[in-house]
């Protein structure tokens, strides 16, 4: 006897199958800038809701972090307020490869990451100071930024910590000279040409505001989200698109940039393309937050069952009951999480394998993604009834 | 008096008969025509080292950029300074300022 007979209760803590959430709009942005006293430290990450809070750091419209204000203000045009952006403002000398090359002793990138732990989904990186080269028709430093980039959000995603990175394409001279970016194998970054001013600098905050503001399936270029707050855009060579007959080029060559549609007024994004081949799957931001979505509710999922204890057949195989488990709380989680997202998922846990001498479990995952109406083609003509 | 008429004997004209010789085809002899072969001696092509146009006070910038980019080769405008990683973009903005792009190779 344990003492006095009683009724004992247990607490089921699973039973509604809720779906972990996971931060699907949050952005971070490295931004040129100085230090205020008291307020701003450089290289340091803060987390802001709206340009109140970047004014509240002392970035504001006046004194001497226009610039960074100028790019967080263009986030909050397309992004509501109280969406959740790290910034980090480094000095205006760093160059953009210096901002994300992880074998730096200061790196600003994986400083902000770090502090943000895998919230942040896309990072963009806009600064102050060029290369003073041209590089296949860009500062010579766009191109080092996109190799070392892509090293850097390959080290994350091994972390768990996945994100698609948005460089500023700065100082553009031709569009002739331009490298195709479906060329290059660096599927998690972007290059955005166009800007607000003719100063040779690119606009990427309305990149970051449209991704904070969508859904992960959902492209920047959708053209029912609307046009973009903006009465005037150029690329960074500080040529006005309207004006332009070269766009088509630049966008064939993998580039982000805007333009304009006949009897529709303002701008609109061409498209989301990463630098990688047309042939990968990832060769949108759409995809890649999609995928790196999937990714973390699959790591959130089984994390819970590592090292877990589990019935074994006689050939050291998993027990049908216990795969059917995982089978199901994978699919409950995705399926739950990303309802409306992707159009179908399904999970096949491979029951052949000898987990009893030490062989990995392993599980396969796969994902039907949305399709997109891209290009639509029409064909009109008269008939006679 | 009347004057003595010799009177014009006419001579016949005797024509000698033409003995119409048979002519005597002489059968050509076809001689055939036997072909010299000709031997063709193998057109050895000098190679032709090609001497890349490199400017010196750029070679020290150029394997800094080839091994951030991570190729091999690299092309430079002497007119504008632009470096290029293709090829096909040295050579059409060559066109364009009229003058053979640097190439620089690891």
């Amino acid at each position: 006897m344990t003492g006095l007979p009683n009724v004992v209760i247990s607490l089921v803590r699973n039973g509604l199958g809720l779906v972990a959430e996971t931060n699907d709009n949050t952005v971070g942005f490295i931004l040129p800038g100085v230090a205020v006293t008291g307020k701003l430290v450089l290289n340091t990450p803060y987390a802001i809701y709206s340009t109140d809070g970047a004014k509240a750091l002392g970035i504001d419209i006046t004194g001497t972090n226009t610039a960074a204000f100028r790019h967080i203000s263009e986030f909050y045009s397309v992004a509501p307020v109280g969406a959740k952006l790290w910034i980090i403002i480094v000095a205006t000398t760093t160059k953009l490869s210096a901002t994300v090359d992880k074998d730096l002793t200061v790196c600003p990138a994986k400083i902000l990451l770090n502090r943000a732990n895998g919230e942040v989904m896309a990072l963009g990186i806009a600064v102050g100071s060029d290369a003073g080269t041209t590089l296949d028709g860009l500062d010579t430093e766009v191109s080092t930024a996109r190799t070392k980039g892509q090293l850097l959000a390959m080290e994350y995603l091994g972390k768990i910590m996945p994100f698609v990175l948005v460089i500023e394409g700065r100082k553009m001279t031709d569009s002739a000279s331009l490298l195709d970016l479906h060329t290059q194998t660096n599927y998690r970054t972007s290059v955005g040409l166009f800007s607000t001013l003719s100063d040779g600098s690119a606009s990427i905050g309305l990149v970051l505001g449209s991704i904070a503001s969508i859904p992960v399936q959902r492209k920047i270029s959708r053209i029912k989200n609307g046009a973009l707050p903006i009465s005037t855009a150029y690329l960074s060579d500080g040529v006005a698109v309207k004006e332009r007959e070269d766009l088509a080029t630049i966008s064939d060559k993998g580039y982000i940039v805007l333009r304009q549609f006949p009897n529709k007024s303002g701008y609109f994004f061409n498209g989301d393309f990463t630098a990688t081949s047309l042939t990968d799957d990832l060769n949108t931001i759409a995809r890649i937050r999609t995928i790196d979505k999937a990714l973390k509710i699959a790591y959130n999922t089984y994390v819970e069952e590592l090292d877990d204890d589990v019935e074994v057949n006689d050939d050291g195989t998993l027990n049908a009951a216990v795969a059917a488990y995982l089978k199901q709380k994978i699919e409950t989680q995705v399926n739950g999480s990303m309802a409306g997202e992707i159009s179908k998922f399904s999970a096949q846990i491979d029951t052949t394998v000898d987990i009893l001498s030490g062989a990995a479990q392993k599980m396969y995952l796969n994902i039907t993604p949305k399709g997109y109406l891209n290009p639509i083609e029409v064909v009109l003509s008269f008939v006679n009834q | 008096m009347a004057k003595n008429v010799k009177p014009i004997v006419e001579t016949p004209i005797v024509g000698t008969p033409v003995i119409e010789t048979p002519i005597v085809e002489t059968p050509v002899i076809e001689t055939p025509i036997v072909e010299t072969p000709v031997i063709e001696t193998p057109i050895v092509e000098t190679p032709v080292v090609e001497t890349p146009i490199v400017d010196p006070d750029f070679l020290d910038q150029a394997e800094t950029l080839m091994a951030s980019q991570n190729v091999k080769e690299i092309w430079r405008c002497p007119v504008k300074g632009y470096w290029f990683t293709k090829a096909e973009n040295a050579l059409d903005h060559s066109k364009k300022v009229d003058k053979s792009p640097e190439h620089y190779k690891l």
